[in-house]
Formats: structure tokens, C-alpha cells, sequence
């Protein structure tokens, strides 16, 4: 046989085994499976309530909530300075800049922390891992910070920060849900300037 | 000069092969992507609940990832159960289980974290027919909120 049609033939046959090949979904920065596997018993601690109500009371912009409820549960109330990112488009184009942020934390939240979890669960094995879940959801928020009350008797110090934390997050939470969309933005700007004059910082 | 190139070329040729077929038994790739497995959870309920498991799940093979709560044993202690190691999920005897089971795997551990992300990397290594047992499944927002004036 002519060595170049046994070298073509060749060839082809090399072309034809690598097409049925399986393909490869990995990506740059992701796990392989064993890898993720491996990584299985040390997975991201989820944020809990009362760090979360710190953050905001603290309006700490390494922190950004996207909530992943439907836009008309988002806008009856959600956690200040959250976007929406709802579920069924975690994977849009033009929302992967929100989910693989390098200079933030992305705090997952839905009703309850079952679907943040699958969420998170999905964008770590694509690659982006600055996210968490935000532990028990909108509800724990409710439950813990919204409801909180003063009981009236004696409180270690620690329990007085925790509901002065709370105490800060619920008044924010319900002075932001209660204005109009146009204002919301800038009224997170005012509450960062109101600190930093507090400090002695400038204008 | 022309057995030197049918020679390099079928050397070559060989070579390639060992390769790919060393990869391809590997196994470390995923089958599906991320988005792909995504469509799986928008698609149908990968969440099964002791009220949904007739219809969803009949015939389960329960993957135990931790120790299964008192209040869960009750809808789960009939089924068949394999209790693996989180971090030995793709050991050659695990995945032979898995494929052996006509039925459906069904994820328990008491940690959602652990079950959901057990969940997406069984859907990308190619298994269907997944599930995650969670007690009370997605839940509705059970609060209701009244929006205020500005405090002062």
C-alpha cells in the first residue's frame, strides 16, 4: 500500500476515534470529579443569620446577596443591596460577571436554603467559588432578626451586640423595603456616608 | 524511507490510542455540564419529599451520606441503602452500585450542603434518575411583610 494513503488512512481512523470521544466539560479553574470528590468533607461553611444582619448593619461592600427567588418575591421584600438573579437563569450570559466576582462574596439566599444550596452547589462546579448560602434562608432572616425582641431581663454583653446587630439589620431592612426602586440605591450610598462622617472620615 | 513513515506513523498511531484509552477509563471527566445538569433541576423536581416519594421514587437505592435523623427514618428505613464515604462517591465499587440499581438513587444526608452538591456531581458524571431526600422540600416564604414610613 502507498505510504501516504496507510498515513491518511491512518489519520483518519485517529480523527474518527478522538469525534466519538466523550467530551470534555472541564473548564479553566474547575474541579475534575475526583478532585471535587475529594473536596466533599470540606465544603463552604454557609453565612448565618446574625453574621449576615453584622454585614449589613455594617453596609460591608465585600458582601453582595443576589437573591434567587422569582422577581415578584423579590420585589415584596428582599435583603438591601440584594439583586436578583432568579433561579431558572443562574446560568444567562449576561449574569456570570455577578456569580464569579473576584473582590466579593456572593450570599445565596431563597425562602429556605435547600434550592441556595443546589445554586452554589452548581456554580462551584462550574468554577466560581465566591459563593455562599445564606443558612435557613429568608425565613431564618425573618424568624431571627425581624422577630427579635427585647425581653426585658438582664443580657451578657454578647447578647446585647447580637440584638443591637439585629436591631440595626431589621430597621434597614424595613426602612429599604419600604422606599420606592429609584431610591433604593441611593439610600444605601447615604447610610455609607452616614458612617464614615460618624468616624471622622471626609465627605 | 517509506517503512520508516508507515513505522513512525503506526508508532504514533499506537501511541495516541494508549493514551485515549487510558484517559477514557480514568473516568475524571464530567459527562454533562454544569448549565446541562441546571436544565435537570429546572426541568423536574430533583427534590423528594416522604409525600412525593411513591410517585417520584418507587424504587430507590438510598445513598446514605450520613447518619439518617429519627424523623426521617420512618419514610426511609424499607429501602435499600448503600452508606458511602463522601469523598470515595466515584470509587469503581460505588459507580458499579449505582449502574447496577434499575431504580432511582435517592442522596439522604442530614447536611443539604453535602446532598446538593453530591447531587450535581453524580447528575455531571452521566446518572439520571437523581434525587435528594429533604423532609419538608422548597419551601414558601411564610412571613408577611408591611412596608412603613421612615423613621425619623
Amino acid at each position: 500500500m502507498n505510504s501516504r494513503v496507510f498515513l491518511s488512512l491512518l489519520l483518519i481512523g485517529l480523527a474518527l476515534v478522538l469525534v466519538l470521544l466523550p467530551e470534555n466539560n472541564i473548564k479553566k479553574n474547575q474541579l475534575r470529579p475526583l478532585e471535587y470528590s475529594a473536596g466533599l468533607d470540606k465544603l463552604i461553611e454557609p453565612m448565618g443569620i446574625d453574621q449576615a444582619a453584622r454585614h449589613l448593619a455594617n453596609t460591608d461592600s465585600t458582601i453582595q446577596c443576589i437573591d434567587i427567588r422569582q422577581p415578584e418575591a423579590f420585589l415584596y421584600c428582599h435583603i438591601p443591596g440584594a439583586i436578583n438573579i432568579p433561579y431558572p437563569q443562574l446560568f444567562d450570559k449576561n449574569r456570570q460577571g455577578y456569580l464569579n466576582p473576584t473582590q466579593k462574596t456572593n450570599v445565596i439566599y431563597a425562602n429556605d436554603d435547600l434550592q441556595s444550596h443546589m445554586a452554589v452547589a452548581l456554580l462551584k462546579s462550574e468554577g466560581y467559588t465566591n459563593n455562599k448560602v445564606l443558612q435557613g434562608g429568608l425565613n431564618a432572616w425573618f424568624g431571627q432578626v425581624m422577630e427579635a425582641a427585647f425581653s426585658g431581663g438582664r443580657i451578657s454583653a454578647r447578647e446585647n451586640a447580637l440584638y443591637e446587630n439585629r436591631r440595626k439589620a431589621k430597621q434597614l431592612f424595613t426602612e429599604w423595603n419600604s422606599l420606592p426602586d429609584s431610591l433604593k440605591n441611593t439610600y444605601l450610598e447615604t447610610k455609607i456616608l452616614d458612617e464614615a462622617k460618624l468616624d471622622g472620615g471626609c465627605e | 524511507m517509506k517503512k520508516h513513515s508507515i513505522a513512525i506513523g503506526t508508532l504514533l498511531f499506537v501511541v495516541l490510542m494508549a493514551l485515549i484509552l487510558v484517559t477514557v477509563k480514568k473516568g475524571n471527566y464530567y459527562r454533562i455540564s454544569a448549565e446541562a445538569a441546571h436544565q435537570v433541576t429546572l426541568s423536574s423536581t430533583v427534590f423528594v419529599t416522604p409525600k412525593t416519594m411513591d410517585s417520584l421514587c418507587p424504587n430507590p437505592l438510598l445513598l446514605l451520606l450520613s447518619e439518617v435523623s429519627e424523623k426521617d427514618a420512618l419514610a426511609l428505613d424499607s429501602f435499600v441503602s448503600l452508606k458511602i464515604k463522601p469523598t470515595e462517591l466515584l470509587s469503581p465499587d460505588n459507580k458499579k452500585a449505582f449502574n447496577k440499581h434499575s431504580g432511582e438513587l435517592l442522596i439522604y444526608s442530614q447536611d443539604k450542603e453535602k446532598a446538593a452538591n453530591t447531587w450535581v456531581l453524580l447528575s455531571r458524571m452521566g446518572f439520571k434518575k437523581l434525587f435528594v431526600f429533604d423532609e419538608e422540600g422548597v419551601s414558601e416564604f411564610n412571613y408577611s411583610f408591611e412596608a412603613k414610613g421612615l423613621s425619623e
